[in-house]
């Protein structure tokens, strides 16, 4: 995830909240489900909006002029490129919040180190 | 829908496939860009000058401001700055260990009552900067002093230890090979134990300080005489 940062996960440390690996799957969630609610949606709408169209301009009484065909489906094909791309952040988040629980347990030994050295500088 | 609508919609249609595209691409290069400033931002300091500082400062700077900038996503999917975030992660995890060196100031200490020996120049800067509240730092930087030592020794009588090993692994293997006594090891173990606390962060009290800075010092003027 872009929004948390290994600062972040210091912050959550030094905040003794209870449970904070729980706290961390809930946000991975979260965002998960937001990715993939994005990326669902753009890849329907330009799929449909592409097969639409072609059905469309395939029927024979159709008035639909080839311009408009081609240029509606390469729009439908570059926005779900946006669509793919989403779906590959969304694969990498298992990896994501793995690699966050592993820094959490590792930064979390060193917070006697990380509150002194809070201390000397604030 | 009239010819002209279509024709309409059709140049819409191009403008915001087009757009989608640019912001796909300039989003993508955009987070290449800000990952390699990052990069350079954690490998513009070598982690063995950091933890060699004994600095608090440093230490705990290069882990909160320049480490910390890294992304959860930066560090999955860039393997150089993976590499250099579990370095310095590793090397601080040992560097802060407390490690199992556990004595007993009052059963196991042999402090003698002429505590107050004439100190060398090194000890009379470190108790300079443990009045003025440097406590980590002073701490830190006696054991390295000490490990330096200790290598001394190792390599004086032909024992070779590895870089990682810490100073109580080699007070241990020193002891264990009968080429320091037994006051020697108290002693020092004593010291290193109070500077592993102040270093992984706990508190100690300038007593405590000050009773491994003369120890230690009582123990070179020792080993020297030898």
């Amino acid at each position: 995830m872009k929004e948390i940062n290994i600062h972040d996960l210091i912050d959550l440390i030094l905040a003794d909240v209870s449970d904070s690996e729980a706290k961390i799957q809930k946000m991975f969630e979260w965002h998960f489900e937001r990715l993939k609610t994005v990326s669902t949606w753009i890849l329907g709408t330009s799929v449909t909006t592409m097969v639409a169209i072609f059905l469309n301009y395939m029927n024979t009484n159709s008035t639909l002029s080839g311009w408009f065909v081609i240029i509606t489906i390469l729009l439908g094909f570059s926005i779900s490129s946006f669509g793919i791309y989403l779906l590959i952040k969304l694969w990498k988040l298992n990896k994501q919040f793995i690699s966050a629980l592993k820094l959490h347990s590792e930064i979390n030994k060193m917070k006697p180190f990380i509150i002194k050295y809070l201390q000397g500088t604030r | 829908m009239t010819k002209e609508l279509f024709n309409s919609l059709t140049i819409v249609s191009g403008i915001i496939g087009i757009m989608s595209i640019i912001v796909t691409v300039f989003s993508i290069l955009n987070n290449y860009r800000l990952q390699n400033k990052k990069l350079d931002i954690v490998k513009a300091k070598k982690h063995a000058d950091i933890l060699s500082s004994n600095d608090i400062k440093t230490v705990g700077n290069y882990l909160y401001e320049d480490i910390g900038k890294v992304t959860i996503d930066d560090y999955v999917s860039n393997p150089k700055i993976k590499n250099i975030v579990d370095s310095y992660l590793n090397k601080l995890g040992r560097f802060l260990d407390k490690g199992d060196l556990n004595i007993d100031p009052i059963e196991n200490v042999v402090i003698s009552n002429d505590m107050e020996i004439p100190l060398s120049q090194d000890s009379k800067v470190l108790l300079l900067q443990l009045e003025s509240g440097e406590s980590w730092n002073v701490l830190a930087t006696l054991r390295n002093i000490i490990e330096i030592k200790l290598r001394n020794i190792a390599k004086k009588q032909g024992l070779y230890i590895e870089v990682e090993k810490s100073a109580s692994l080699l007070l241990r293997a020193l002891y264990n090979y009968k080429f320091i006594s037994s006051f020697a090891y108290k002693n020092l173990a004593y010291a290193i134990m109070v500077c592993n606390k102040a270093i992984h962060g706990e508190n100690i009290n300038l007593e405590e300080a000050k009773e491994a800075i003369f120890l230690t010092e009582r123990v070179f003027k020792e080993l020297d005489s030898n």
